[in-house]
């Protein structure tokens, strides 16, 4: 072809020549947001894919070049949702919908509040644990009565288990940390209502690996939780010696007449 | 500043003599330019670039562009050396 006639291939090349052109045009390719500062907050309320350009700008340099790509090439608005929320749940941040990234970096509590009637109606499953620390939802209330003494107990006893060498009974061990918030991971120790007290986390690097870490661990945590829980319901013999364990630890409790230390008690378990 | 021995030419000079900058994107930009398009395709297809390279680009970019807004920015704020030394003969008062 005439490279006259090839007009555009040869201002391309000519723009890339100059140092000056090619720098634009490769912020213009890979960064058309740069005027947006970092300390700026330019997306306007419901406006989700713009905020989450800018968010994915600094946090996920290649979500935003992908997602930039796609706009370029008219992608729609709920296409370009799904690929940001899927990439960003690929990199640990489980994410459903744009509007979340709004409130910080997204995380899930799993936790419980014990006193609450609406976890038994949606776990009935946990009824048989609760009932051994005297815990005894009653239809009609608004509140399940969670004698003193149960959160000590039931701290006591997951950090015996949780110190096992038997898988199995660490399994047990995480399900009653996580029944008794004391886990030691926020994502499992805080229910939606504690969660959205504390401030959220922000979508920058530390706080970014951070949630990644939580979430991950808060995953594995659950694993063992349901498999600690579905073993306790299978095997009689377990779920006796739990049985056994939290009566010692109350009557221990009971001995300290109010002292806020934890009992100092060696507890017995058997081998599954 | 003057006191060193540095004139608004040598500064000028020194300033003209910098090498252009070369960032990645911009050689990405030269290497993968499909022919009758403006950029590259990012995903897919035989130009197809690396994630961890795009990634490398972008960041380098966002990280540039906030390097130069922050220095205008610095630049903005510079207070006003009078040059008593200096006329400006078109606009003499």
């Amino acid at each position: 072809m005439n490279e006259l006639l090839d007009t555009f291939g040869l201002l391309a090349s000519a723009m890339l020549d100059d140092p000056l052109l090619a720098l634009a045009n490769a912020v213009a390719w890979l960064d058309p947001l740069w005027e947006t500062s970092a300390d700026d907050d330019v997306y306007e309320e419901g406006d989700g894919v713009g905020m989450a350009l800018c968010i994915t700008r600094s946090a996920f340099p290649d979500i935003y070049a992908g997602a930039v790509e796609r706009i370029r090439s008219g992608t729609s608005e709920k296409e370009l949702d799904s690929f940001i929320c899927g990439e960003i749940s690929q990199r640990g941040i489980p994410l459903d919908n744009l509007e979340f990234l709004g409130y910080g970096i997204p995380l899930t509590a799993a936790g419980v509040e014990l006193s609450d009637p609406d976890l038994y109606a949606a776990r009935p499953d946990l009824l048989p644990v609760v009932n051994l620390f005297g815990i005894r939802p009653e239809p009609g209330h608004y509140n399940v009565e969670v004698p003193d003494c149960a959160y000590a107990a039931g701290r006591v006893i997951a950090d015996s288990l949780v110190k096992q060498t038997d898988e199995r009974l660490q399994q047990v061990g995480w399900a009653l940390a996580w029944l008794f918030s004391c886990s030691g991971n926020t994502l499992i120790d805080f229910d939606d209502e504690s969660m959205a007290e504390i401030p959220p986390l922000a979508w920058d690097e530390n706080d970014l690996a951070f949630a990644i870490e939580l979430i991950e661990e808060a995953n594995g945590i659950m694993g063992d939780v349901s498999a600690g829980l579905t073993l306790l319901e299978a095997n009689p013999s377990l779920f006796a010696a739990l049985e056994a364990n939290i009566q010692r630890t109350y009557k221990a409790i009971a001995k300290m007449k109010g002292k806020n230390d934890e009992p100092h008690i060696r507890l017995e378990w058997l081998k599954t | 500043m003057f006191d060193a021995g540095l004139t608004v030419e040598s500064l000028r000079d020194c300033l003209a003599g910098l090498p252009p900058v070369e960032l990645k994107g911009m050689a990405l930009l030269r290497e993968r330019r499909p022919h009758g398009q403006f950029f590259p395709q990012l995903e897919g297809g035989q130009m197809g670039i690396p994630r961890d390279t795009i990634a490398e680009a972008v960041t380098e970019i966002v990280g540039y562009t906030e390097r130069c807004r922050r220095a205008a920015q610095q630049l903005a704020k510079l207070t006003p050396i009078p040059l008593t030394a200096f006329s400006i003969l078109e606009y003499g008062i």
